[in-house]
């Protein structure tokens, strides 16, 4: 097997370069996505029967509430990949992805707080399902603040990576609070296995939402690593050469 | 697939439940600008940077 992307993957000025061509295709995917998206499930998506039009934050609580999990699985597994294979890159997109999981986690508490007081009739509670994601932020909160802690840039990505692997215990238990804890949280609507129990018009702007979403997170990751590869290579001649072009340029 | 709401003015209202979903989304949209906007902000910084070594260094008496 040929192993040369792999070594490539892990070299910061390849993956700023290849990068710099992405974006705006990346971006404009996504953005496309998140306006049909939004505008099929604000207004042309069906009422729900029981929650009528407050149902509608779904599609933006949901989508934000799988990037806050699937964030976090991306940044525990750049931190192993950066403790096994000692990858400068891995440490560095777990750094990048911090930031941005810890908004869609931020999101998934405000949006389902919203969701909750028409709903529910209360902002919040302590039960199982809020809880454990709000240990999620805090999970975020403690791997931003851990990287900031250190004086050296080693030991402080190695103790980030460890704490994202700790904390990986979380995300099954989020996952499966709703069906072991009694809960005011509704249970999964769209299932892997087994028949959804949500109606297709209703489905569709969310999968087109959750597509969105996952592209936007990529987008902000690449974004948010490659300021963190000019950080970590500023003393480098390549980056110093790129700065100094741009500098040219908005002269 | 039909538009669900008789007006822009119902749209707004969601009969009732308007101020929910709107702050909802509302909040969000502001959160992913900010994801987008603080590292184009980081990289403009380090462009200035080097903008002002640079006129630092043509400034300096040899």
């Amino acid at each position: 097997m040929n192993w040369q992307w792999f070594h490539r993957l892990g070299s910061p000025r390849w993956f700023y370069e290849k990068t710099t061509g992405w974006l705006p295709w990346i971006a404009l995917v996504t953005f496309s996505l998140m306006i049909v998206g939004m505008v099929w499930g604000l207004a042309f998506a069906p009422l729900d029967a029981k929650q009528g039009n407050s149902y509608r934050i779904i599609y933006l609580h949901m989508p934000v509430a799988v990037l806050s999990m699937a964030g976090y699985y991306a940044m525990a597994i750049a931190g192993a990949v950066g403790l096994i294979w000692r990858m400068k890159m891995a440490f560095i997109v777990m750094v990048a992805a911090a930031p941005v999981g810890a908004v869609m986690t931020f999101l998934a508490l405000v949006t389902g707080s919203i969701w909750g007081k028409p709903t529910w009739g209360t902002w919040w509670i302590w039960d199982a399902r809020l809880t454990s994601v709000l240990v999620l932020f805090f999970l975020y909160m403690g791997v931003i603040a851990l990287q900031q802690a250190y004086q050296n840039r080693d030991t402080a990505d190695k103790a980030c990576a460890i704490l994202s692997l700790v904390g990986m215990v979380n995300i099954p238990i989020i996952y499966k609070s709703v069906d072991w804890w009694s809960t005011l949280h509704q249970p999964a609507t769209i299932k892997m296995v087994g028949e959804s129990t949500i109606d297709p018009s209703m489905k569709y702007p969310l999968l087109i939402m959750i597509a969105a979403l996952y592209l936007f997170f990529t987008l902000a990751v690449i974004l948010y690593t490659r300021v963190e590869v000019l950080r970590r290579e500023s003393r480098t001649q390549w980056v110093s050469d790129l700065l100094t072009q741009a500098a040219n340029k908005r002269r | 697939m039909n538009f669900q709401f008789e007006s822009l003015a119902e749209l707004l209202a969601m009969k009732g439940h308007g101020p929910f979903v709107w702050s909802a989304y509302s909040i969000s949209i502001i959160a992913f600008a900010y994801l987008i906007w603080t590292p184009v902000k980081s990289y403009r910084d380090m462009v200035n940077r080097e903008l002002k070594k640079r006129s630092r260094e043509e400034n300096a008496p040899d």
